[in-house]
């Protein structure tokens, strides 16, 4: 299993140095390679399949620019780092629009239902992951879709290791008690 | 969650965990990731992958850009710090120059002035022996005028004395 994992490793280290000269089928080669586990990270955080496929869009525009600027043996945890901030960004800018359309619906006091398009992820692990503190919520569905160790996990968020087990264990324990509660 | 690579999870959970609280930490670990198995997420569309693949091919690379435009930032960087060097040098090689023409003009100019004063003195020393010695060798044309002088009236004295 290790070995494995270390060939893959090698192989990945391999593609983004090409990548990083400007090899274009390199560039395909990582799309085809991380677009599973990136479009899972974006539609389990933001329920939506177009804000999904947006997000994973822009990320990967973001990495043709960008790959010169990270190292390929820590191309995945800088890859999902820039994934989180683009998700973040993303929470920003939703905040402000729904603060604007609060603010809209004050004004004129009338009923406007929120503009809802394109799939809805409605599983019961969404509804309840919803339900958890964003920040936790974010760490699990990362540590799950991104394979990345607590050690990655926590450089890439810039907090302690054990923050971050801690962060996740009380997380997971209560996600556990949400969706047995559910099952009643 | 405990599959994930270049983690030895048993010893990070010892770590932080409590002897009899490892295993439980490990199994609900190990739950989540059952959890996000059983409700998987769909892959994404591949129209929206071969969109991605194309908007990548239609840009130009950035990165050769910014490698050329780091490398002749360095490059300049180079030239320019070594140009400064060479202007000290060339600068400090214009002064050394300058000072050294500056000494040998003033010491000719010395030497001449030394050369004049000699002479002067060796003059003045002459006439000041033919003065003290009592002679006249030529040099002194006011002490022969004066003797002269006195001479010429010596005659006219003598003459107007024998005329009456």
């Amino acid at each position: 299993m290790k070995m494995r994992n270390m060939a893959a490793s090698e192989q990945i280290i391999n593609i983004v140095c090409l990548a990083q000269k400007g090899d274009k089928d390199a560039f395909s080669r990582l799309v085809d390679l991380y677009s599973g586990r990136l479009y899972g990270y974006f539609y389990r955080l933001t329920y939506n399949r177009d804000d999904a496929n947006e997000l994973l869009s822009e990320l990967f525009l973001k990495m043709f620019e960008k790959i010169g600027a990270c190292r390929p043996e820590t191309f995945e945890a800088w890859l999902f780092r820039t994934a989180s901030n683009l998700f973040t960004d993303f929470l920003r800018t939703k905040k402000r629009r729904e603060k604007l359309i609060s603010h809209a619906q004050q004004d004129i006091k009338t009923e406007i239902e929120p503009e809802k398009t394109g799939d809805f992820l409605t599983d019961k692990l969404t509804v309840q992951l919803r339900k958890l503190e964003p920040e936790v919520a974010e760490i699990i569905v990362m540590r799950y879709y991104s394979q990345l160790s607590f050690e990655e996990l926590a450089k890439l968020r810039g907090e302690p290791i054990g923050t971050v087990l801690s962060k996740v264990h009380r997380g997971i324990k209560k996600l556990k008690e949400l969706m047995e509660q559910s099952d009643d | 969650m405990t599959e994930n690579r270049n983690e030895n999870i048993d010893e990070l959970l010892a770590k932080f965990f409590a002897p009899g609280q490892t295993e439980q930490v490990k199994r609900d670990l190990s739950d989540a990731e059952r959890l996000f198995a059983e409700f998987p997420v769909p892959n994404p569309s591949l129209s929206v992958i071969e969109e991605i693949k194309q908007k990548i091919n239609r840009r130009q690379k950035p990165v050769a850009f910014t490698a050329i435009l780091a490398k002749t930032a360095v490059a300049a960087a180079v030239v320019v710090i070594v140009s400064a060097f060479l202007l000290q040098d060339i600068h400090r090689e214009k002064s050394a120059e300058q000072s050294q023409n500056v000494s040998t003009a003033s010491l000719t100019q010395v030497d001449t002035t030394i050369a004049a004063l000699e002479k002067e003195a060796e003059l003045l020393s002459g006439e000041f022996r033919a003065v003290s010695l009592n002679e006249d060798n030529g040099t002194s044309s006011l002490l022969s005028d004066s003797v002269g002088n006195v001479e010429n009236e010596i005659l006219d004295t003598e003459l107007s004395f024998w005329k009456g």
